[in-house]
């Protein structure tokens, strides 16, 4: 994989952009992996732990990968685009993506109003609440003034124009440090507390609303892993474990050679997170999705 | 009409947006209060104005389209053309380094 050149050829210098390159094609097919073996585990055990597995490891990729880069210090930018990217293009790439071929092959899509309704209320309380800090700091949070244009005669008063509000620097907002900073660890807290709570509610105590048997069938829920059925379980956690050991790796290597390759490309850090770090990750959900819309359902109307 | 397994996606997308939005988040936010070298460069949660606004505006779209339960590929192709202008928004964004600090101006500007 990526880590091949380098230890195969330790002498030659690699140019950084290559190697990001390479790692950044090595990590679909571990991500494939991870979404494989996740999903048969999560077959073959009972609701509860599928669940708790699915939380826990559902978004371990992305979590490693940002990690790093917070570790690196400076990326914090890069990291926040690409949350957004993650968010942008989970709602509206993905089903954009998916709705374009579907459409082609079937004319017309249905699906279960009432299942994705429970989601889509979910959802929006989660960006509501995930986002309160940033609203939060655009009303009480310390702005400066900063103006490009400043004229002061003699003995006339300074005339400033061309002017913007900018948000002055976290370190030294005392806002920020007292009140947003405790108000995101309040959040920290309670937003995951909601989750657990959502998936009591779609996976125990109101199954039925979600696994309408007019709309979805269990057969398309169960195509979900084809290939993962065969997998036993401890097949399923080797790979698992491997996966994300090698992606930790890689994931490490790509944080070391971003910035030489956001150079290269002559983009800002925020575009680059917005863009290929959010949609890395992403790359095998988009196959998958892509998948599912152009696979018949068993019922036919 | 069809159904396929498109109310898979959707169901995908939304709990994968649900738990980058409850789990992810809060996650980056403590580990990197643990971990970060330096507090300024910690993982925070108070995001730029236009990253908010793109994705409530998202989360409106794609629940429309959850309420009227018909997908075609007028609608897909509609999502994915706002996906390249919320993109493009991005790629424009200023960077704050090109505004010049206010204090040199203001010198410059003074009679000797």
């Amino acid at each position: 994989m990526a880590y091949l050149p380098e230890l195969l050829f330790p002498a030659i210098e690699f140019p950084p952009t290559m190697l990001f390159v390479l790692c950044s094609i090595s990590t679909i097919p571990l991500s494939h992996y991870i979404g494989m073996s996740l999903a048969s585990f999560s077959a073959q055990t009972t609701f509860g732990w599928g669940a708790f597995i699915n939380a826990t490891f559902g978004s371990i990729i992305e979590i490693i990968l940002y990690f790093s880069a917070i570790r690196n210090g400076g990326l914090n930018g890069l990291v926040q685009a690409s949350v957004t990217g993650t968010l942008l293009s989970l709602m509206l790439l993905i089903p954009g993506l998916s709705m374009i071929f579907g459409g082609i092959k079937f004319k017309e899509m249905r699906f279960n109003p009432a299942s994705a309704g429970v989601s889509s209320v979910m959802l929006l309380i989660s960006v509501v609440g995930a986002f309160m800090p940033t609203v939060f700091n655009s009303v009480y949070g310390h702005h400066s003034l900063v103006c490009e244009q400043c004229v002061a005669p003699p003995g006339g008063n300074l005339t400033c124009g061309a002017c913007l509000w900018q948000p002055v620097s976290f370190s030294s907002d005392s806002v920020y440090n007292e009140f947003v900073v405790p108000l995101m660890f309040v959040c920290a807290i309670l937003l995951p507390i909601a989750y657990v709570v959502g998936l009591l509610f779609t996976l125990k105590t109101h199954a039925h609303i979600v696994n309408n048997p007019e709309f979805i069938d269990p057969i398309a829920v169960a195509e979900h892993g084809p290939e993962g059925a065969e997998w036993s379980k401890l097949q399923c956690f080797l790979v698992l474990v491997g996966s994300i050991g090698l992606f930790a790796f890689i994931g490490e290597e790509m944080i070391n050679t971003i910035e030489p390759t956001i150079e290269f490309l002559h983009i800002s850090q925020t575009f680059a997170g917005l863009t290929i770090l959010s949609l890395i990750p992403a790359a095998a959900e988009i196959i998958n999705s892509i998948q599912f819309a152009l696979s018949d359902s068993t019922i036919d109307q | 009409m069809h159904y396929t397994d498109f109310a898979l996606t959707i169901e995908l997308c939304s709990s994968a947006a649900v738990q980058v939005a409850l789990i992810e988040m809060p996650v980056l936010v403590v580990l990197s209060w643990l971990f970060s070298p330096a507090n300024t460069d910690a993982f925070t949660l108070v995001f730029p104005a236009l990253d908010l606004v793109s994705v409530v505006f998202a989360v409106i779209i794609l629940n429309y389209i959850s309420i009227e339960g018909v997908a075609n590929y007028f609608t897909g192709t509609a999502l994915v053309i706002l996906y390249l202008l919320f993109v493009a928004a991005f790629f424009f964004v200023p960077s704050s380094e090109l505004v010049p600090p206010v204090i040199e101006q203001v010198i410059a500007m003074t009679p000797r």
